[in-house]
């Protein structure tokens, strides 16, 4: 069987119960041009029906009965990756189609103070080795170049999704000089975070926009730019990022929404967008019709939408935490990584900065998926000088890796083999935190955390504590293996409370206290936004 | 669904990027955040109109999310 390069999936009984046999024909053959443009550039596609039992079987699987049991569409898609061994693995049509995988979040709460995400919707599983489960922390190890093109959640007719599959198609890699401008839009109290992230991967802040005042009828000056990174407040089923003055503000101005976007940017447009459910796939009945913000990017030309489909987190100053995934996400992009590549690679970079991942760390890497073909490569690396020979065209095609006339960059092979060892290695050797009802802290670190959060003005009677065990796989296992007697952190310890109200509105101090061996290793204070 | 409650302003999602004082509606299962169909997300003032009186009415459920489609002030 030859090397497929590129896998898509998707569930074609549940295409047809929206869009009926021909809505569904019309998809097959907008597929079809698709491996044929793709064919073109070198790569070689197939499209597996995960509900198709014939097509399954192929791949020594079996097929997903019920579109909406998750468990048999991570076994389905496990089963064509394992058999197939992809570059890339597109999942077709939105989550009524083949749905996010449902994680349990750490950070959950029933009190409307606090985290109300029952679960995660995220496409991360997918990107993983490990087997289907709902626990968050099994998934620390992705190694596979995933990204969803969604159809609109709820449809009846498939106009989006075969716009969607054309402009995949059709797409064309730019230059790096094409995308040395950027749109960056942040609410006014994130600006110091946000200009930060900007002067870290543009150079410069100084075209950045604030909400207030700015937005959301942007113009041609900011929507044309190619690439776009929005940090700002977003809400659950909404076409609207809003912004906000202050911490104690209470107005939320609207910032950017789906009507000054639909139609108004460029193609090839690539968005981060660390705003709370900024890539909610959510059913546009649910808004009176108002298709989310992300929908209108990708129905306009856009290449990607990397966002959250739920709640995120980041600190009070400096980058953390969304920002910093969105960042390196764009990084990978400005490199001339492939969007699903860029992915990866960003979610690689997050986990290196850890040895121990925490409840907002498992949420915020799970939570942000990608919106679009992971096979576009937005940006073209510039090639070695070698790379432009007959000598290297000539032996390359000799080993079978470039086909005579094609400019496939070349060592796709050697990088999916690193981030494949990457993953893995990352699975073996972060730990993370699992939530302990019955665990609590010592005196001393209680009363360290206490102390810290009654430091920044908290009131004891309004704090609350929470308790997590610290799974490590590589005390389990590596430091054995080499005989190392090395403690690690056992329990992680947070409270939380809120201060005094200022100009009416509560602000809230979560302190965080890592401990090994009853002794804190490491403290962390954060505040609300 | 049909939903009968108490409308109160309420911090909801601290420590998120979503942090912020909601109007919330408290029934006798559960409690929500309260949104209008058709209405702003954040801030919709015709919302803050209701805090402090028990309403009912009809509208869908999205996770912790009630969307109101229609309801009228009972006390």
């Amino acid at each position: 069987m030859a090397k497929i390069d590129k896998l898509i999936v998707t569930n074609v009984k549940a295409l047809r119960s929206k869009y009926g046999s021909s809505g569904v024909a019309a998809i097959g053959a907008a597929v079809d041009a698709m491996i044929v443009a793709d064919e073109r550039r070198g790569l070689t596609t197939r499209m597996i029906d995960l509900a198709s039992a014939s097509q399954m079987r192929t791949v020594r699987g079996r097929a997903v009965v019920d579109p909406d049991v998750r468990k048999a569409n991570k076994d389905a898609i496990d089963a064509a990756y394992r058999a197939l061994m992809p570059d890339y693995l597109v999942i077709l049509g939105s989550i009524d189609v083949v749905p996010h995988q449902s994680l349990v979040n750490p950070l959950y709460s029933d009190d409307p103070d606090g985290d109300n995400d029952r679960h995660v919707g995220s496409d991360l599983p997918y990107a993983c080795e490990a087997p289907y489960s709902r626990n968050i922390s099994d998934f620390r190890g992705p190694t596979r170049v995933v990204g969803r093109l969604p159809d609109v959640t709820g449809a009846e007719k498939p106009s989006f999704l075969l716009r969607l599959i054309r402009t995949a198609a059709s797409y064309k890699m730019r230059l790096r000089t094409h995308h040395s401008d950027y749109f960056g839009l942040s609410a006014q109290v994130w600006r110091d975070s946000t200009r930060l992230s900007l002067r870290t991967l543009f150079g410069s802040d100084k075209t950045m926009r604030q909400s207030p005042p700015d937005g959301p009828a942007w113009g041609a000056t900011e929507l044309h730019r190619s690439l776009h990174f929005i940090n700002c407040h977003g809400a659950p089923s909404s076409p609207e990022f809003y912004g906000q003055r202050t911490e104690s503000s209470k107005d939320r101005p609207v910032a950017h929404d789906t009507e000054h976007v639909q139609g108004r940017i460029r193609n090839g447009t690539v968005i981060a967008a660390e705003c709370c459910y900024g890539a909610e796939l959510y059913d546009p009945r649910d808004a009176t019709g108002r298709r989310g913000i992300c929908y209108a990017y990708l129905d306009s030309g856009a290449y990607g939408f990397f966002g959250s489909s739920d709640i995120a987190y980041g600190p009070s100053s400096g980058n953390g935490w969304a920002d910093l995934i969105c960042r390196y996400f764009l990084e990978g992009v400005l490199r001339g990584a492939s969007l699903g590549r860029a992915v990866l690679e960003a979610r690689h970079t997050y986990l290196l900065g850890m040895s121990l991942l925490q409840p907002e760390d498992l949420k915020t890497l799970a939570q942000f998926n990608l919106l679009g073909d992971p096979s576009i490569h937005p940006i073209g690396r510039v090639p070695q000088a070698l790379e432009l020979t007959r000598i290297f065209h000539r032996a390359l095609a000799e080993s079978g890796l470039l086909p005579p006339g094609r400019r496939l960059p070349p060592g796709r092979g050697l990088r999916r083999d690193r981030l494949l060892r990457t993953g893995l290695l990352l699975d073996d050797t972060v730990g993370s935190v699992r939530p302990a009802r019955g665990l609590r802290p010592r005196a001393g670190v209680d009363r360290a955390l206490r102390d810290s959060a009654r430091n920044a003005g908290v009131r004891g009677a309004s704090l609350r504590l929470s308790s997590f065990a610290v799974h490590d796989p590589a005390k389990r296992d590596l430091y054995r293996r080499v005989r190392l007697q090395r403690e690690t952190p056992g329990t992680v310890h947070t409270i939380s409370g809120t201060l005094p109200p200022k100009h009416g509105v509560k602000r809230i101090v979560v302190v965080s206290a890592t401990v090994e061996r009853g002794r804190i290793v490491r403290l962390r204070r954060m505040h609300s936004r | 669904m049909r939903f009968r409650g108490r409308v109160v302003r309420q911090r909801v999602a601290r420590g998120s990027k979503s942090e912020r004082r909601a109007v919330m509606l408290k029934t006798a299962h559960r409690d929500y955040v309260l949104r209008r169909s058709g209405g702003p997300a954040l801030d919709d003032v015709e919302l803050d109109a209701l805090v402090g009186h028990t309403v009912e009415g009809e509208g869908i459920v999205r996770d912790y999310v009630l969307i109101m489609s229609m309801w009228r002030i009972v006390d």
